[in-house]
């Protein structure tokens, strides 16, 4: 069955260019396109989309505060951002607040589908600088964490092979483990980051909780 | 609102609230409660306990300006010396032209190691009326748990700021309806509530709750209005009439013990009704309100859950704030920031910075006279009605230029978020026309070339726009974004990367122009090793000793001899751009062992940024 799609970009002839990138790609149905974070707000919800394809710069809320408020209501829903700038921080913010991988418009021609593809099973691209910023944010967390949510030896390690610029697969036979073991060792940090970031308050309760 | 409350006036009407926080404030226990004496004593005065007065420092505390940063250059601060303690905090005023900004004012807790700031308020005075708060959060977090009640997924609901209705006071506050909405996720049997304060690091303020309700609807129920699973009418336990009282179903925690309250609002006619609330004095704590498991509501996962309650809030945060201005009209202003407590109320001196935006020479008075009268002269001379035109377009393109001085920073990155999404355009397109191309290499070559130039194209503005701002100025913003540039650029060029480059790094400013040409250095070493060197394999090295910066890109390919070969052009100009900076940049190659470009800079020592 092929998976549902909604775009969420605010520059007209952009967003109809993704679109039909979209719609040629069989094993997915695009359900809808919007030009700001209000309109999707209001109509994706109730098309229940798999993927969603959201600018990080919108005009008024933008996709970072729009992909929160998704989550809340989709909890299942993948995204996708899309970004201009590669060193921006907000790539970051993005991944903190629940974004499950990003891509740089000039490369979106190319690599949207794959993207798409990648995300829609559970991959998960971890860059050099991206994974440095992961490092410096658990580093400087001010709050205590749950075991469950800080990082593993495992995960530390694979963490410092990629801030030194090593790629999935050069990481998988360094340490001699497959390549499906390491994508899950990143998806377990994306997880952690979200976690953590969206938990860091309720760190004590959780731990009370249980 | 009153600047510091007298005890007078806390005597005559303010004793609704006051009254009760005296008597949270005494209740003995562990050290957070201690330090929640501390904050409430001096507001309370003449009822403060025995031994108030030593714990009155914690107000004490003294907003500074921990730097201040004018088109990405840091202002020597002085302070107008008046040798009165008490007063106000007064440094010497600032002057400025339109094109300078954006000017960058942080506040912090001075000196270090005296009483953080409980929390901050700063206002432009001449510019604006009402004090800023800097932004933090408090959250309402519905957490499911499963069968076993392990936590399966939360839905978190932020408030910040004012509540709509908030009056500077409890007692002078509304309450205000606020509803939110969350779907059950998969495993989930039953969710839990917390009011919690400390979502983000330094959050101070306050937030009290009544009626707390949570609803539930099936999907296919869309249109009723659910079924309630769970209300707090109204508070019931013991000892409601205290601060610390305990209401049934509720348990307090947190590293800040003292923020979960059980507050008093007289609203409407159901008299003094018990509320809950959090009172959060310490910018470093966490603390809030947690639903006692046992009575955690039932839920099925699908459902989609209503949150709703009646609530006032008041959020700022503590220790220090960033404001920065892009553009102020030419003008007088005062910046001033204010310590308070958690409700918004000063207590104690104030930080002043006079500051003077002056007319740039365009906008002065005799320049525009100069302007009339040449302009004028040639009216004498001319058309009347053409050269009034142009006196027209004159004055407003003088006026333009202004504009456009004042917003450069800004304008600079929306031409390039605009020409961003031309260049996504182009390259959109011609990713589909090579889609649909035929085979024929005469056709595909020429689309390839289109989009590969306007992604170097797209490349080259982005460099620029990051050099151009200024909140990049770090030598950590450097080192992320040398790691992000090397990696982007070999993956392209499918080239092995090997980066050593310290995640954490001191914190050193490195203004714009010099991260532009340690770029552009980079950028040539790389580009050398990319496009004449026949490398595999590009290793880029950064360190910082603490007085010098050092990077170097090193490559495992054909190496040349510099006596003979030409390309060591581009190099050399490296050299000369290291040398504009007082640096070095060496470059050792030999044919058939690589090319090695090491350079470095000194970073002056400077005061610590954080």
């Amino acid at each position: 069955m092929s998976a549902g799609v909604v775009i969420v970009e605010d520059d007209r002839a952009v967003r109809e260019n993704l679109a039909a990138l979209v719609r040629s790609d069989d094993s997915l149905r695009l359900l809808g396109a919007f030009g700001s974070a209000e309109e999707a707000l209001r109509e994706i919800p109730g098309l229940q989309p798999t993927l969603a394809v959201m600018d990080i710069n919108l005009p008024k809320m933008n996709g970072i505060e729009c992909v929160v408020r998704l989550k809340n209501q989709l909890p299942r829903l993948l995204v996708l951002m899309l970004t201009v700038y590669e060193d921006d921080d907000s790539i970051f913010r993005a991944l903190k607040a629940g974004a499950n991988g990003y891509l740089v418009k000039r490369d979106a021609a190319e690599k949207l589908l794959d993207a798409l593809h990648d995300v829609q099973h559970g991959g998960a691209p971890m860059s050099a600088h991206i994974a440095r910023q992961v490092v410096q944010f658990f580093h400087r967390s001010e709050k205590p964490a749950l075991e469950s949510e800080q990082l593993s030896p495992r995960e530390h390690e694979i963490l410092d092979l990629l801030v030194k610029g090593l790629v999935l697969k050069e990481v998988a036979e360094q340490l001699g483990i497959g390549l499906e073991t390491v994508r899950t060792h990143v998806n377990h940090i994306y997880q952690k980051l979200h976690v953590r970031s969206r938990t860091e308050a309720v760190v004590k309760y959780l731990r009370q909780g249980q | 609102m009153l600047p510091v409350m007298s005890c007078d006036a806390a005597r005559n009407n303010e004793l609704g609230i006051w009254t009760r926080l005296t008597t949270m404030a005494v209740v003995p226990g562990p050290y957070p409660l201690r330090v929640c004496l501390a904050a409430f004593c001096v507001t309370v005065g003449a009822w403060a306990q025995p031994g108030a007065d030593e714990a009155t420092p914690r107000y004490s505390a003294r907003p500074t300006l921990a730097e201040v940063v004018l088109g990405g250059q840091t202002v020597p601060l002085k302070l107008e010396s008046k040798g009165d303690n008490s007063a106000d905090t007064d440094y010497q005023g600032l002057s400025l032209l339109p094109g300078e900004f954006p000017l960058n004012i942080r506040v912090a807790t001075a000196p270090p190691g005296t009483p953080q700031i409980v929390r901050l308020r700063s206002r432009l005075e001449g510019w604006e009326d009402e004090w800023q708060d800097h932004e933090s959060q408090m959250w309402l977090v519905l957490r499911f748990l499963d069968e076993q009640n392990r936590a399966v997924s939360s839905a978190s609901f932020i408030r910040k700021g004012e509540s709509p209705g908030w009056g500077g006071l409890p007692q002078n506050s509304r309450l205000h309806r606020r509803v939110d909405e969350a779907v059950v996720p998969e495993r989930s049997s039953r969710v839990q509530i917390l009011l919690v304060s400390g979502g983000t690091p330094r959050t101070t303020g306050f937030w009290a709750v009544r009626r707390l309700r949570l609803t539930a609807r099936a999907p296919e129920e869309e249109a009723t209005a659910g079924t309630p699973i769970y209300q707090l009418e109204s508070l019931r336990g013991s000892g409601l009439d205290s601060p610390q009282g305990n209401p049934n179903g509720w348990s307090r925690d947190g590293v800040g013990l003292n923020t979960p309250r059980v507050f008093s609002h007289g609203e409407g006619d159901g008299g003094m009704e018990p509320l809950l609330a959090l009172v959060d004095v310490d910018p470093t704590n966490t603390g809030g309100w947690l639903q006692l498991t046992a009575t955690a509501a039932p839920v099925v996962p699908g459902q989609r859950l209503r949150v709703e309650c009646e609530e006032m809030h008041s959020i700022g945060r503590g220790s220090d704030a960033e404001v920065t201005f892009r553009a102020l009209p030419v003008g007088r202003y005062v910046f001033r920031a204010w310590a308070t407590d958690e409700l918004g109320r000063p207590t104690g001196p104030s930080l002043r910075l006079p500051l003077e935006v002056r007319p740039a020479f365009y906008a002065t008075a005799w320049f525009r006279l100069l302007a009339v009268g040449v302009i004028g002269a040639g009216l004498l001379g001319g058309v009347r009605y053409f050269t009034w035109r142009k006196l027209q377009r004159e004055l407003q393109r003088l006026e333009q230029r202004r504009a456009v001085e004042e917003e450069r920073t800004r304008m600079a990155r929306d031409i390039h978020d605009e020409m961003g999404a031309r260049f996504t355009q182009i390259s959109l397109m011609a990713g589909r026309a090579l889609k649909s191309a035929p085979a024929d290499e005469s056709v595909r070559e020429p689309i390839r070339n289109i989009n590969g130039a306007v992604k170097e194209l797209a490349a080259a503005l982005e460099e620029i726009v990051w050099a151009a701002n200024p909140s990049h100025d770090s030598l950590e913003e450097f080192s992320n974004y040398l790691s992000q540039y090397t990696g982007a650029v070999l993956r392209d060029a499918g080239l092995r990367c090997r980066l050593d480059i310290p995640t954490l790094l001191p914190a050193r400013t490195l203004a714009s122009g010099l991260r532009h040409r340690l770029m552009m250095v980079v950028k040539e070493a790389l580009n050398n090793a990319l496009k004449h060197a026949r490398a595999t394999e590009v290793r880029v090295q950064l360190e910082f000793d603490g007085e010098c910066l050092r990077v170097m890109v090193a490559d495992n390919g054909d190496g040349f001899d510099r006596a003979t070969v030409k390309r060591g052009n581009g190099l050399e100009h490296s050299g000369r751009r290291m040398e504009e900076v007082g640096g070095t940049c060496v470059v050792e190659s030999r044919p058939g062992a690589g090319t090695c470009v090491r350079l470095s800079v000194p970073l002056p020592a400077e005061e610590t940024r954080r």
